[in-house]
């Protein structure tokens, strides 16, 4: 019986960061196509090292979970100390084990590559949750017809008296600042002094 | 990394240094303030650059100035508590307070008024031991960091000239109005924007200053703590659950962090020598009560300044929205005018649209009609020094409730302000008046003023009030027998707990309180300083957080990664064995900590899910509990056993200890039955006592990974299963029969099964009542409530009610109690009764009671024995030798006061 040749894969890299953390890499095989079982290959893992370098090295017996499978297709996982995931990069996909260009794979983690998000995109989902939390503090079995009211106008106030076309009708002056005030430079100057 | 700002939200940038919560978070600090309000941010800032280590906790968000972009349906969610939704029990009386870094300071309107004399010596009477000389230079301190300078003529907006004409203009008895003048107020230089040195007289002072010059604490003192000093910390989004305290210290603070729709992401456990409560009135005497904090004093003596509001509607433009809100006030009939009980102020306020839109009360055509005149309107309120009449209670849902009513001496001081400030609006050419009343929301003419004011006396319900100063709740004096802290802010029976914001009020202020709040922060923060405690050790504790050795308290997620990260301990394989007998043997293979209340358990490695409140995870802990049993085979494997406790499942394995790709060493569980042979564990053992697991289905290190666990030889008892509450329950060495007198007080219960123990499901309240009869009074969820007959002798404290099921109780601490919920349970099919017995019974016009009794035993008779391994969870058999066999719950109750 022949026996196959296993070959060695060795994947280098440097992660630059912004703190200069210590991370942990996991290089993976992609199976999300047709042929595969859709179960990401795990080849390898590392710590880096002082200067954010990392090696690791896997055959390929270790991805090759069928014939159709021929070069393996990597991703790295980066994760910090506690394991949460910071980072994950783009496939490559090296020819052989001498493909050293894709082998090799240099992260740069910025301290801004964490989303951003505008915090008044929540303001529902507040809303509704403090609605939910008055439950056991409020007693709505005593005076209904007040808390009728309250609740029709409120409901009322908030679906005309937010809206920018009502303040026009009023001629009501209205914010001073952008929506999104940190997003676009301006001056700190009021319309009504204009 | 301190000196930061912490919280859930990803922002883009912000004006302080901020980072993102990313894991549980345990802190051994100094000092822990819990609110960023006028008290707790000084407080914290004063430890923190006297050289102490501080933790600064926040349940609101942190947003700078430029997020505040002064739009209602934005900004109120983002800055005002509960959203705006936070009201008195009733509804009748909205109140306003800040959720968010900063506090209250962040969305009030700038007034600073000092706590007036006549205050200061009537609260001398009632036992405050704070002199004029100790307020003054406290005020003087606080005013001159955040800039207290009079409201200048040209910063006066047309709003308020109109009430200062108004007072002018009207008599009273006679007499010119003589006591009203321009406010103080905390504006000054923004430090993120140099060329703004004042306020910009936007208006918009509720929704936060988008320019840094209202001086808040957020851009005062805590900006101070965040330079000037090298050990603080501040963490948002962060809602303090309970302090954990024994024997007069608290001992921890524990919290989560929580997302916007409320859902806990990560906990924090502050260990610290001095903690400071300044959650603001309501949320104060909620924490301590929640916390069990024991005097009948906290929640008693709430006062709300109810403001009820009249305005003026004049011909000409008024604009009344821009420019500064508060700047104007008319003390003649308050207490700066030295009107000893009651009394109001008259307060120069506009409101920004949405919030007047709230205010009127008028709906449809009459409302649209009113608002349309939004900017011809001059506004004022009557602020009244109302009676500490109100009350806070915690709900089952530890919610704080609002009990409070107007009493008659404020509906008075209500009805003459408003009739007063509609006279000097008519007074000054308003052709007509708006009122917050709902059945005299406008009146046309003088003529209409006695009817505001009889239907105010008659029906005061109609009335729309807002409070912004809840005051009292942890009242301060020198009585332990009256107060909950002493002139010092220390609360009564405590070494290292303080109290310090507007609860500790004992009578209403009568002026706007933040001046007074920060002076009392000032006072606190000097007095706990000159007397720093040497005599106060607290022990690192991980509390309810994340850890390796306290795996059960981590998420899914955390598991996940934790098993990523961390190494298994090849050497610790050797120890992987539980115990031969697989009967509990106290002393032996198992054991418990009383102190710690910690058991030690190698009958076998218990599981845990994740912590995750999903409902699939959530789920699994409820039903899905299982554990596994080991025993060496030789050095090189072990034999396992893998039960879940609710079914009488048994599958076989085999532990190795194997390299796998990407995991490094690792132990293989192989199951070597069908089905179970078609899945896998792998399993990390991080110390001897824990292990970290991921269960696969499919071929060894090819499988899809279906979840993550942990497993456990040590747990605290809010993890304890069944046995482990029975040998408690059953054994003198660990737990006796209560007196009646040590079950006195209110108890919280949480259901006991194999699989995991409850959140609170019954509240037991144990008293005597008026006629020295024992009772016991039960809660389930808030749904079923009822009492019980307790009886108690020697042997067993015992109590019945109304179902075949009695419990009986066993005390293994002063605080801790574990409990059982039973019946006996016959193995004996009883042939005595049968169907045609009890068609006979109906045929012959039995009694309903006798057809239910009768149906009750039939089904009895239907119910097939059940083999003691299989319950549904929570629902357990047991066999004891002398009480026998009996069905029913078990539960742990926890004392609260």
């Amino acid at each position: 019986m022949t026996k196959r040749f296993v070959a060695s894969y060795t994947v280098r890299g440097q992660i630059q960061n912004f703190n200069n953390s210590k991370f942990y890499v996991e290089i993976l095989d992609n199976d999300q196509h047709w042929f595969d079982d859709r179960i990401d290959d795990l080849l390898g893992s590392a710590w880096t090292d002082d200067s954010g370098k990392f090696e690791v090295v896997f055959t390929d017996d270790l991805y090759r979970d069928n014939w159709l499978e021929g070069k393996p297709e990597l991703f790295v996982v980066v994760r910090n100390e506690s394991g949460a995931i910071c980072y994950t990069t783009n496939t490559k996909s090296p020819s052989s084990p001498d493909d050293v260009e894709n082998l090799i794979f240099d992260i740069t983690i910025q301290k801004e590559n964490s989303f951003v998000d505008s915090p008044y995109d929540a303001a529902n989902v507040k809303r509704i949750a403090a609605f939910t939390r008055v439950g056991d503090s409020i007693d709505l079995t005593g005076n209904v017809r007040n808390s009728f009211g309250l609740l029709t106008q409120t409901l009322n106030a908030w679906l005309l008296y937010t809206n920018e076309t009502k303040w026009n009708l009023i001629q009501y002056d209205g914010p001073q600042v952008e929506r999104y005030p940190w997003r676009n430079s301006h001056i700190h100057k009021l319309k009504w002094n204009d | 990394m301190t000196n930061t700002i912490f919280g859930i939200e990803e922002f883009e940038k912000r004006a302080e240094p901020y980072e993102v919560i990313q894991k549980d978070v345990i802190r051994d600090v100094d000092v822990c303030v819990i609110g960023s309000g006028a008290a707790g941010a000084i407080l914290a800032e004063k430890f923190a650059t006297a050289g102490k280590s501080v933790v600064l906790l926040e349940k609101g968000g942190y947003y700078d100035g430029e997020s505040m972009n002064q739009r209602e349906n934005d900004m109120i969610s983002l800055l005002w508590k509960n959203s705006g939704a936070n009201f008195t029990s009733n509804l009748k009386i909205a109140i306003a307070q800040g959720s968010c870094l900063g506090g209250s300071t962040v969305i009030n309107d700038a007034v600073c008024f000092r706590i007036p004399e006549l205050v200061i010596q009537q609260w001398n009477n009632l036992g405050v031991s704070i002199s004029k000389e100790e307020w003054d230079h406290a005020n003087d301190e606080v005013s001159t960091r955040i800039n207290v300078t009079k409201v200048t003529e040209d910063e006066l907006n047309e709003n308020a000239k109109k009430l200062r004409k108004a007072c002018s203009a009207i008599k009273v008895n006679g007499e010119p109005l003589t006591e009203h003048r321009v406010n103080d107020r905390n504006c000054g230089p923004s430090w993120t924007d140099p060329s703004l040195q004042s306020c910009v007289q936007c208006g918009f002072c509720h929704l936060g200053c988008h320019y840094d010059t209202k001086q808040s604490m957020l851009v005062t003192y805590i900006h101070d703590a965040l330079q000037n000093s090298s050990d603080f910390t501040a963490y948002c989004n962060c809602d303090v659950n309970k302090l954990v305290h024994s024997n007069g210290v608290v001992t921890g603070v524990e919290g989560s962090f929580v997302d916007n729709a409320g859902n806990e992401k990560y906990r924090i456990r502050v260990n610290a020598k001095i903690v400071v409560v300044s959650a603001g009135a309501i949320a104060s005497s909620n924490l301590l009560q929640k916390s069990g904090v024991a005097n009948k004093n906290i929640g008693g003596g709430l006062a709300l300044h109810p403001a009820p509001f009249v305005m003026g509607h004049f011909e000409e433009k008024i604009y009344g929205n821009r420019g500064i809100p508060m700047s104007y006030t008319c003390h003649q009939f308050g207490v700066t005018n030295n009107v000893r009980s009651g009394g109001f102020l008259i307060e120069s306020i506009f409101l920004p649209i949405f919030q007047m839109a709230l205010a009127i009360p008028t709906f449809g055509l009459d409302h649209a009609r009113l608002m349309a005149e939004f900017n011809n309107y001059a506004l004022a309120g009557i602020m009244v020094r109302d009676d500490s009449v109100g009350k806070i209670v915690k709900t089952f849902g530890d919610n704080p409730k609002v009990l409070y009513e107007l009493t008659n001496d404020t509906i008075n001081d209500m009805a003459r302000g408003m009739a007063l400030l509609a006279r000097m609006w008519f007074e000054i050419g308003a052709d007509y008046v708006v009122t917050s009343h709902n059945d005299v929301p406008e009146l046309r003419g003088t003529w209409d003023i006695p009817k505001l004011e009889k239907t105010v006396r008659g029906n005061p319900d109609g009335l729309r009030v807002g409070s912004a100063h809840p005051q009292g709740g942890n009242r301060i004096g020198d009585d332990p027998e009256k107060a909950v802290v002493d002139s010092n802010c220390l609360v009564f029976g405590f070494k290292n707990l303080y109290v310090c914001d507007a609860s500790v009020f004992p009578t209403a202020l009568g002026v706007n309180p933040q001046l007074t709040v920060m002076a009392l922060g000032v006072l606190t923060a000097d007095k706990i300083l000159a007397n720093w405690p040497s005599d106060i050790a607290i022990p690192h504790s991980l509390g309810n957080t994340c850890d390796l050795s306290q795996t059960q308290n981590c998420s899914s997620d955390t598991l996940g990664e934790m098993f990523s990260v961390i190494e298994h301990k090849p050497e610790l394989f050797e120890k992987l064995a539980n115990s031969v007998s697989n009967t509990i043997i106290p002393g032996d293979n198992w054991r418990f900590d009383k102190n710690t209340l910690m058991i030690s358990n190698n009958l076998y490695w218990k599981g845990f899910y994740g912590r995750n409140a999903d409902i699939t995870t959530t789920g699994l802990r409820a039903f899905g509990g299982f554990y596994k049993r080991f025993r060496e085979l030789n050095s090189e494997s072990f034999s396992g056993v893998t039960k879940p406790f609710n079914v009488p499942v048994f599958a076989k394995s085999l532990a190795k200890q194997k390299e796998l790709a990407g995991h490094g060493k690792v132990i293989h569980l192989e199951y070597e039955d069908a089905p179970f042979n078609q899945a896998y564990d792998i399993l990390k053992m991080v110390d001897e006592n824990h292990i970290l697991g991921k269960a696969f289905l499919g071929p060894f290190g090819r499988g899809q990974q279906l979840f993550d666990f942990s497993m456990s030889r040590t747990y605290p008892i809010d993890f304890m299963g069944e046995d482990d509450l029975a040998t408690l329950f059953y054994n003198d060495e660990f737990s006796h029969t209560p007196t009646k007198d040590e079950m006195a007080g209110r108890w919280e219960g949480l259901l006991v099964s194999d699989s995991f123990v409850t959140p609170r499901s019954q509240i037991f309240d144990f008293d005597y009542d008026g006629n020295g009869e024992y009772q016991m009074h039960y809660s389930f969820s808030n749904l079923i409530q009822g009492y019980s007959e307790v009886s108690v002798n020697e042997d067993l404290f015992r109590f019945d009610d109304f179902t075949p099921f009695h419990d009986e109780l066993r005390m293994v601490r002063p605080d801790f109690v574990v409990g059982k919920w039973v019946t006996n349970w016959s193995s004996v099919q009883s042939s005595r009764f049968s169907i045609l017995e009890l068609e006979n019974l109906i045929n012959s016009g039995a009694s309903t009671i006798q057809v239910l009794d009768s149906i009750y035993k039939v089904f009895n008779l239907r119910i097939p024995r059940l083999p003691q391994e299989i319950g549904v969870s929570f629902l357990n058999v047991e066999n004891h030798p002398q009480k026998g066999s009996r069905i029913g719950l078990s539960y742990i109750l926890r004392k609260t006061n």
